[in-house]
């Protein structure tokens, strides 16, 4: 099943800035032009009460106020109103319909569906008070809570370069939630958390797990950390069910991030994913997007994504029509394959150094966690 | 009594790589004044909140910095990342070998390198993050 409206692209910053409604826009058109695209489920906009269930009445005030152009003297330490995430008019509504599309898949999943695919969403660093990193409100934690207070065990897993903070912290003390972030070290990063020490606290302790990793950390390591930890910590666990957050941005064409995957890397990952979902969770995995600001890589990155979920066969080379109106309206060339070409970057000389530092840190991280979350 | 009676277990540790930020971070958050340092279960030594504040004393200097001849080079810093709506965490300053001072400022954006990219473009050397040729 796949969740997916237009007004996704309501929640927009503005031409300037990253977290482009653009690549949805794209994304769509690409799949359409491979002639893969099936009418998705449009899902309702999440209400006032669904959005409270998560955060405080004093942001979302702020929000609808900011949202109807009303001025609001503290906005900023409520984190909207920033260089990073703007007021711009309805960005209420633009933010409960994001949130709606992630609810209406943790819905349809304790209807029965297995696999969902919400091609929007991912808003990981809002903040249960604060509005934070291009997210208002934290679709990934309204879904989650809506799935844990159907009394199911919900392990989240965050490949975004970012560290998944809103839902880590959001869900911290809660013990039937799993977080599982692998992304760029705080030490160099936004959000600068995601340290392999925040485990969790009272209730929720062992049960929050974060690998953060060296920058320029390519598709080798990352696999290789990936598959020692995620499977290890879901057969641990024991979820009902995988949230999984797929941002784009750890591919090495983001401007945003210095993480150095490739398109291979991803469809490695995206097949990892759903052997684990129907190994511990009897396939039940609903995905979001994320961040990605590349638009010619984040656009391949879920196009793949879209075709692993649905086990279709991966496409070699894009639609030469698709191709040439996108380079015209973007003004520059795009890849052409849907897999990146080699050689997209040079040799990195510390690549061994890079690769015995993120297995280190794996071992730090079972170590903390291990007495926890192992009985 | 025995001090297996009395000790603390499981105790928290740290690796020789953590840096002294982190470990201090770890001390506050804890509680603890010290860490042992493990490497693949071994313990190498330990570290104390004193070794902490020793090692980074040289980071507060009380006297004039030789190759500080600029004035409001800081300044300029901090008025460009105002300029550009970014807000400031911390800021650490130091001197560092020949004319130089580095400056380590934790900003609240997720657009540091097109920021980096403004600053260079300023007359800034800007060590990280780094350029990126593709």
């Amino acid at each position: 099943m796949v969740i997916y409206r237009d007004e996704y692209r309501l929640y927009n910053f503005g031409p300037q800035h990253p977290f482009s409604p653009v690549r949805l826009e794209m994304l769509v058109s690409l799949l359409q032009a491979l002639g893969v695209w099936r009418e998705p489920l449009s899902p309702p906009e999440a209400t006032r009460e669904e959005v409270l269930s998560v955060h405080s009445e004093r942001l979302v005030k702020r929000v609808e106020a900011a949202s109807r152009g009303e001025r609001v003297p503290d906005l900023e330490h409520y984190g909207l109103g920033t260089g990073d995430t703007p007021v711009f008019p309805g960005m209420d509504r633009a933010a409960r319909v994001l949130v709606g599309g992630t609810l209406e898949g943790a819905r349809r999943i304790l209807l029965g569906e297995r696999r969902v695919l919400q091609l929007g969403g991912g808003l990981h660093h809002a903040q249960h008070d604060r509005a934070s990193g291009f997210c208002v409100y934290n679709d990934l934690s309204v879904a989650i809570r809506h799935l844990t207070r159907a009394g199911l065990k919900v392990a989240y897993l965050d490949i975004d370069v970012h560290h998944g903070d809103g839902v880590q912290w959001i869900h911290y003390e809660e013990k039937e939630v799993l977080t599982l972030s692998l992304h760029e070290s705080g030490r160099y990063l936004f959000p600068g958390t995601g340290h392999v020490h925040e485990i969790g606290r009272r209730e929720g302790t062992g049960r929050k797990l974060n690998l953060p990793l060296e920058p320029f950390t390519e598709d080798e390591s990352y696999l290789e950390v990936f598959e020692a930890l995620v499977p290890w910590a879901l057969e641990a666990f024991r979820p009902d069910v995988l949230v999984v957050q797929a941002g784009a941005d750890a591919h090495f064409l983001d401007p945003l991030a210095d993480l150095l995957l490739t398109t291979r890397a991803y469809e490695r990952l995206f097949r990892l994913i759903l052997e684990h979902a129907e190994v511990f969770t009897g396939g039940r995995v609903l995905f979001t997007l994320g961040g990605g600001y590349s638009l010619d890589a984040a656009v391949r990155v879920w196009a793949i994504l879209y075709h692993v979920f649905h086990g279709l066969p991966l496409p070699e080379r894009l639609p030469e029509s698709w191709l040439k109106a996108w380079e015209g309206r973007l003004g520059g060339a795009l890849t052409p394959t849907l897999h990146d070409p080699e050689g997209g970057y040079p040799e990195i000389p510390r690549k061994p150094e890079i690769e015995k530092r993120n297995r280190l840190t794996l071992e730090r991280l079972t170590e903390l966690v291990s007495p926890y979350l192992l009985h | 009594m025995l001090v297996k009676d009395v000790m603390k277990s499981p105790v928290l540790s740290v690796g020789p790589e953590t840096t002294l930020e982190e470990a201090y971070k770890l001390l506050l958050e804890k509680g603890v004044r010290h860490l042992p340092v493990l490497k693949n279960g071994k313990l190498l030594g330990i570290i104390t909140d004193r070794d902490i504040r020793l090692a980074t004393s040289h980071l507060n200097p009380k006297g004039p910095c030789p190759g500080c001849t600029q004035v409001g080079e800081l300044a300029r810093l901090t008025g460009f990342l105002a300029g550009r709506g970014v807000n400031i965490h911390s800021l650490l300053s130091y001197p560092e070998e020949g004319e130089h001072v580095r400056a380590v400022v934790r900003v609240n954006t997720l657009e540091t390198h097109l920021l980096a990219q403004g600053l260079r473009e300023a007359g800034f050397e800007v060590l990280w993050p780094p350029k990126k040729p593709w």
